[in-house]
């Protein structure tokens, strides 16, 4: 049978959903990830794991490389690839705000001054963003280290993605606006989502089963 | 840049030599099941205007536009159908139908070139018009099967689906405008999360909330149809009888393995008012054709006529046959052909006349030549070099021995 392949984006994520497959009885043993290694291979379930950069994964699934993929709400939004979205994993929550200085008086994003500049690693996102509020803005494009642009006046705001808002709080800066919340997806590539959809569905419903009785515990 | 001029604009490219001979190939076998059918080829013009296809209903903020010197707002064609329902209305309106139609073009749709996307490209495809029915959209169904064959693809799949199935669980759940739109294009681009989260939010109702989440799982053979059944509560259904025989026509033509109904086949286009379907192979991560029945296109124009089609990419059928290694290129060798200073008459007579026995002959035009060459000799013979053999004969014997596939004039 041939092997579905998963792309996965490499570092903290890889292993919660290493741990969820295997709740799914998918994996048997726990793959470890090696970050020499790009190709992982699991015999017993057919699945064969790729290790790529994040914002890369839905390139990956969207040409059909790979036929399913994991990757965040914020990068899969970003990327705007033509993948099909089949499940919410519910990791790696995340949310994606607008943030400012700690000292700064504004209290909405409306108030922020006329182009104000916007450094970010998501200009699609902030810029549709901004658009919906009727505001103009600057949109600076970074690759990271974002925090450092108000801070040193490259930017009045920042769009990033946060979890507990330390990294934010350390920086002197404070969330202004939320602009969505971010967990982490699974995609397939359509044409494998028809041609696999037998074990591509399987797979869903099993890892579908751990998601929600994981959601139900977590809430007692 | 100073040489952006070198440079082909972004999404557009160059056929060079042997991929253009196989586009040829490829598109003269398809062109042969088209007219095996009845479907004569038409052309129209690659400007357009621009109104047009604002009434097609098609995205017209991918088309690229230009204003002509009468100030007249034109666009670059961004597909074919919609032009050939011009062609259809303002020409062919006294036509005896059905008019079976085909055509070979380029479009063009300004988008950010991605994967399989080119901002220029082709496309094969054929209009079925004046017939309503399950046989015209099963004829349509088949020529694509029938064309990807003739073209040599192995192992492609077809899926048809049926818009009235959608438009019906929607219609039952009486959703504001906006809603239903964000429904169906989760149901488009297979977001199922948001699908849930719609389908959760806005409809009260067990069985159309089981339905609509449910489409994208009722894929398969006529059993399909009988689960759709049960989730529509309604085994009379027009849409479920006609996609019945559509397969049943398909499968009594042998070609049920091509063939699966998936009921969550919706697509982006909205003029789409019953049977559709889409060409795919594992070779290429999206469709390599695509089409349905557009009952109502025609009548915007002012000419009520059911019609359907489907068209496929010819760049990306390429693509498909070179991954499967099956573009085989049966280009015949060619020979070089070496004129004396003085040619004479009846030499150019003789290698016109083996051209018309399909040999391939270059005149080397005094060049120094590499590969197979006929060399006239001040003798009257004829010498063939090649590598190191040389072979010297009568001109009478050239046709035998050096072109025995060729059969004689």
């Amino acid at each position: 049978m041939r092997e579905l392949t998963i792309a996965m984006p490499k570092g903290r994520l890889f292993n919660s959903v290493v741990k969820l497959l295997h709740a799914a009885g998918y994996l048997d043993r726990t793959l470890e990830e090696d970050s020499r290694k790009l190709i992982l291979c699991d015999n017993q379930s057919g699945l064969r794991f790729i290790l790529a950069k994040p914002t890369d994964v839905p390139t990956y699934v969207e040409y059909g490389a790979a036929d399913l993929g994991v990757v965040g709400k914020d990068v899969l939004r970003e990327e705007n690839k033509d993948v099909c979205e089949l499940l919410d994993l519910g990791l790696g929550y995340c949310r994606l705000v607008v943030a400012v200085k700690e000292n700064s008086p504004l209290v909405d994003v409306t108030q922020l001054p006329f182009n104000s500049r916007i450094a970010t690693k998501y200009p699609r996102i902030t810029g549709e963003y901004f658009l919906s509020r009727g505001l103009q803005v600057d949109l600076i494009k970074l690759h990271g280290s974002i925090e450092l642009a108000p801070i040193v006046g490259l930017a009045e705001a920042i769009v990033d993605i946060t979890s507990s808002g330390q990294t934010l709080r350390e920086n002197g800066l404070r969330v202004l606006a939320e602009v969505e919340e971010c967990t982490a997806r699974l995609i397939a590539n359509p044409v494998s989502y028809k041609i696999e959809h037998q074990r591509i569905s399987e797979l869903v419903r099993a890892m579908r089963r751990v998601v929600l009785s994981e959601q139900g515990g977590n809430k007692v | 840049m100073k040489n952006r001029r070198l440079l082909t604009p972004k999404g557009m490219r160059d056929y060079l030599p042997r991929e253009a001979a196989w586009r040829r190939l490829v598109e003269d076998k398809v062109h042969r099941v088209f007219t095996s059918y009845g479907y004569q080829e038409v052309v129209t013009p690659t400007l357009e205007h621009m109104a047009l296809f604002a009434a097609g209903n098609n995205d017209d903020e991918q088309a690229y536009r230009f204003v002509d010197r009468e100030g007249e707002v034109l666009a670059l064609r961004t597909d074919m159908t919609t032009p050939i329902a011009r062609l259809v209305v303002s020409r062919l309106r006294e036509a005896p139908l059905p008019l079976r139609l085909c055509y070979f073009g380029n479009l063009f749709r300004y988008e950010s070139p991605q994967a399989g996307r080119q901002r220029e490209f082709t496309q094969a495809g054929v209009e079925l018009l004046g017939v309503d029915g399950p046989a015209a959209d099963a004829e349509v169904v088949m020529l694509a099967c029938r064309a990807l064959e003739a073209a040599g693809v192995q192992d492609f799949h077809i899926d048809i689906g049926h818009v009235g199935i959608v438009n019906r669980l929607l219609s039952r759940a009486a959703l504001l405008k906006t809603t239903e739109e964000a429904i169906k294009e989760a149901l488009v681009q297979k977001d199922l999360v948001v699908l849930e989260r719609l389908v959760q939010q806005n409809i009260a109702d067990e069985g159309l909330k089981k339905a609509l989440t449910g489409l994208s799982e009722c894929r398969g053979g006529l059993v399909v149809l009988e689960k759709a059944a049960e989730l529509l509560q309604d085994d009379r259904d027009p849409a479920l009888a006609n996609l019945a025989e559509v397969y049943r026509r398909l499968e009594l033509a042998g070609l049920e393995r091509y063939i699966t109904i998936d009921l969550g086949l919706v697509k982006a286009m909205n003029y789409y008012t019953g049977m559709v379907m889409e060409g795919y192979t594992r070779e290429l991560g999206y469709d390599l054709c695509s089409g349905g029945r557009y009952d109502r296109l025609l009548g915007e124009f002012g000419y009520d006529l059911p019609a359907t089609g489907f068209a496929m990419s010819v760049d990306r059928l390429l693509l498909v046959l070179e991954r499967q290694g099956c573009l085989g290129c049966q280009q015949p060798v060619g020979f070089w052909v070496r004129f004396p200073q003085t040619v004479q008459s009846w030499q150019l007579d003789l290698v016109e006349k083996w051209r018309r026995a399909g040999a391939v002959i270059m005149n080397d035009l005094g060049m120094a030549v590499d590969g197979p060459t006929i060399e006239f000799l001040p003798s009257g013979k004829v010498a063939w070099h090649s590598g190191d053999t040389r072979l010297e004969l009568d001109p009478a014997q050239v046709e035998t021995r050096l072109f025995p596939g060729t059969g004689g004039v």
